[in-house]
């Protein structure tokens, strides 16, 4: 059930230069929020900007009845944000969207792909996969731009999952991109007890698509679009789908039928 | 968001909301505007349906329509643009689907409908008439006509009566026709509308426009073009609906970038009879729940026992 709250904020930590991890005390959302999720902010009320943003969950404490969110502070409405101080109240419609699924299983391979800001919901994937004790083996491939911008490899590194840190221009981790490491993987990946789950930039989203799709590797896909309402009724954010009626393609609404979209399952336009 | 007053026992008794459009009878003055609040059911665990004035339905169309390619939103200042192209599943999908959903609770459903052809409109208008719960119907006028290759029906004064006419011989339903603001005149429009056989006037749709992205050197929409939303057109809206209040004998149903209670209010002192929240429930999907209690709250204020007072009341 989502809620639409005032938020109070509990804390508001600098994790680089440019990202910030906010966290807010709204315990229906804790309770419920699920890795994918996401929450939908209003920064102000004086139409500036007017609409709201989304952010994926990065954290819930149950036990405190708060989550959180990672995000880049490059635009008018993230340098907002980070103006916000600890205590004030920030609008939220959350949790929105759908959420990862994994099955429970010994032989499975988990491959979670990470790009940039694309990293928060599998952090969450990850620390739900270890804590439930699903299974299997859990490999995060966990790209950024930069050393600064690379989001929860610290934490991930604590974890017991296989972790692949990489960096752009080599700042921390390997030098290279996501796909490098999954290309290199799937040689090794037997179709059938290996998902990948991906969230991060499009043009990486399509680049692990295309990897996986022609061998048959299921996939889940984050996708990021702009989202006007969230509440599955501007269609503003909608994603082309395979669809077998005329035209052959079909518009889904990213905010309600997604984030999540199966891999086979997307048409990325040029 | 939302804050619940504390009735105190020494209140006078509540000012009324009702408002009566023509036929059409409303318990409140405000509306949900069509394409900002889908078909109810995905805004139902947020918002007391039963509390709304009247639900406006996405626009149907006779067959499904896949819509634009993205992107189809951009935000602007104050506002949005969208080009959407009227992604919905079909007159079927929506008779067998969406409408049953919308019978169950305790709010007029008013359907609106768009086509690029006279005849299309009058076939949705017969088969709405025809099916149980649907209290009005509301024409999009602002599509264009493909037998005049393209020109928008809602533009041309003598396209407008046309369709209009076609449309009234196949119902009985109580007929809004929402005027598009991109004309010269407003009012001569509105006027072709009413000798159509318009009951009721809806305005202002969106305001065409367009969003340039410098760097790319590209529009920001696949369309290129979309229609202005947001409290950015509120006064180029409430000025039009003074107008046409002023011009035609009907009710007028005002919108046009109201985001609060008192944007609503200045759109029924304007001369509308009711109002419908759009854009604004996308940022606040309780926008309209808090325009109802706002208005309340100021007839209260103000000592007014009706809001049927307020209407057209601005002065200079």
């Amino acid at each position: 059930m989502r809620v639409q709250c005032d938020a109070p904020i509990l804390d508001h930590q600098q994790l680089s230069d440019c990202e910030f991890e906010i966290t807010l005390h709204a315990p229906e959302v804790a309770k419920q929020a699920a890795p994918g999720q996401f929450a939908h902010l209003l920064l102000s009320n004086n139409y500036d900007p007017l609409l709201r943003r989304p952010f994926s969950v990065y954290r819930v404490n149950r036990d405190e009845g708060s989550f959180s969110m990672v995000y880049l502070a490059r635009g008018v409405f993230t340098q907002g944000l980070r103006q916000k101080r600890v205590g004030q109240l920030v609008p939220i419609v959350a949790p929105l969207g759908n959420r990862f699924v994994y099955e429970p299983d010994d032989d499975r391979t988990h491959v979670l792909v990470a790009g940039g800001v694309g990293a928060p919901p599998l952090c969450f994937l990850a620390r739900e996969m270890v804590g439930s004790g699903c299974g299997g083996r859990i490999v995060v491939i966990n790209g950024a731009r930069s050393r600064s911008h690379l989001i929860g490899a610290h934490e991930l590194s604590q974890m017991p999952v296989e972790l692949h840190v990489l960096t752009d221009d080599g700042s921390t981790g390997c030098k290279g991109i996501v796909t490098d490491v999954l290309a290199d993987m799937l040689t090794e990946l037997n179709p059938s007890m290996a998902t990948v789950y991906a969230c991060g930039p499009t043009a990486m989203l399509r680049a692990v698509t295309d990897l996986i799709v022609p061998v048959g590797i299921p996939g889940q896909v984050s996708v990021e679009t702009p989202m006007p309402c969230a509440l599955g009724v501007c269609m503003g954010c909608v994603i082309k789908l395979h669809h077998a009626a005329p035209p052959g393609f079909i518009y889904k609404r990213s905010c309600a039928d997604g984030p999540i979209f199966a891999a086979d399952q997307i048409i990325w336009d040029n | 968001m939302s804050t619940s007053s504390v009735k105190l026992p020494d209140q006078p008794p509540t000012a009324s909301l009702a408002v009566t459009l023509g036929r059409l009878k409303l318990k409140n003055p405000v509306m949900v505007a069509s394409g900002t609040f889908g078909f109810g059911s995905e805004y139902a665990d947020l918002v007391d349906l039963n509390r709304l004035g009247a639900i406006v339905v996405k626009a149907v169309t006779l067959k499904p329509r896949v819509g634009n390619p993205m992107p189809r939103m951009v935000e602007t200042a104050a506002g949005c643009l969208n080009a959407i192209g009227l992604q919905n599943p079909g007159l079927d999908a929506f008779l067998t689907e969406k409408l049953p959903y919308l019978r169950q609770f305790d709010c007029p459903v008013i359907v609106n409908i768009a086509a690029d052809r006279a005849e299309e409109f009058s076939a949705l208008a017969e088969r709405l008439s025809e099916a149980e719960g649907v209290a009005a119907l509301e024409m999009n006028i602002s599509c264009p006509n493909q037998a005049t290759g393209g020109i928008e029906f809602g533009v041309d004064p003598k396209m407008t009566e046309m369709v209009v006419k076609s449309v009234r011989g196949k119902t009985d339903l109580p007929l809004i026709v929402k005027l598009s603001p991109n004309v010269t005149d407003i009012t001569v429009i509105a006027r072709a509308a009413v000798s159509g056989g318009a009951d009721i006037l809806s305005l202002v749709n969106t305001f065409v426009g367009t969003a340039i992205n410098a760097k790319t050197r590209k529009f920001r929409l696949a369309n290129r073009t979309g229609g202005l939303s947001g409290p950015a057109i509120k006064p180029l809206a409430l000025y039009m609906v003074w107008r046409v209040a002023n011009a035609v004998p009907v009710p007028i149903i005002g919108m046009g970038g109201i985001m609060t209670a008192t944007d609503a209010i200045e759109f029924l002192l304007a001369g509308a009879g009711a109002v419908a929240i759009g854009t604004a429930n996308f940022v606040n999907p309780t926008a309209s729940l808090q325009a109802i209690d706002g208005i309340r709250e100021y007839l209260q204020e103000y000592g007014f026992h009706s809001v049927t007072e307020i209407i057209g009341k601005v002065s200079s």
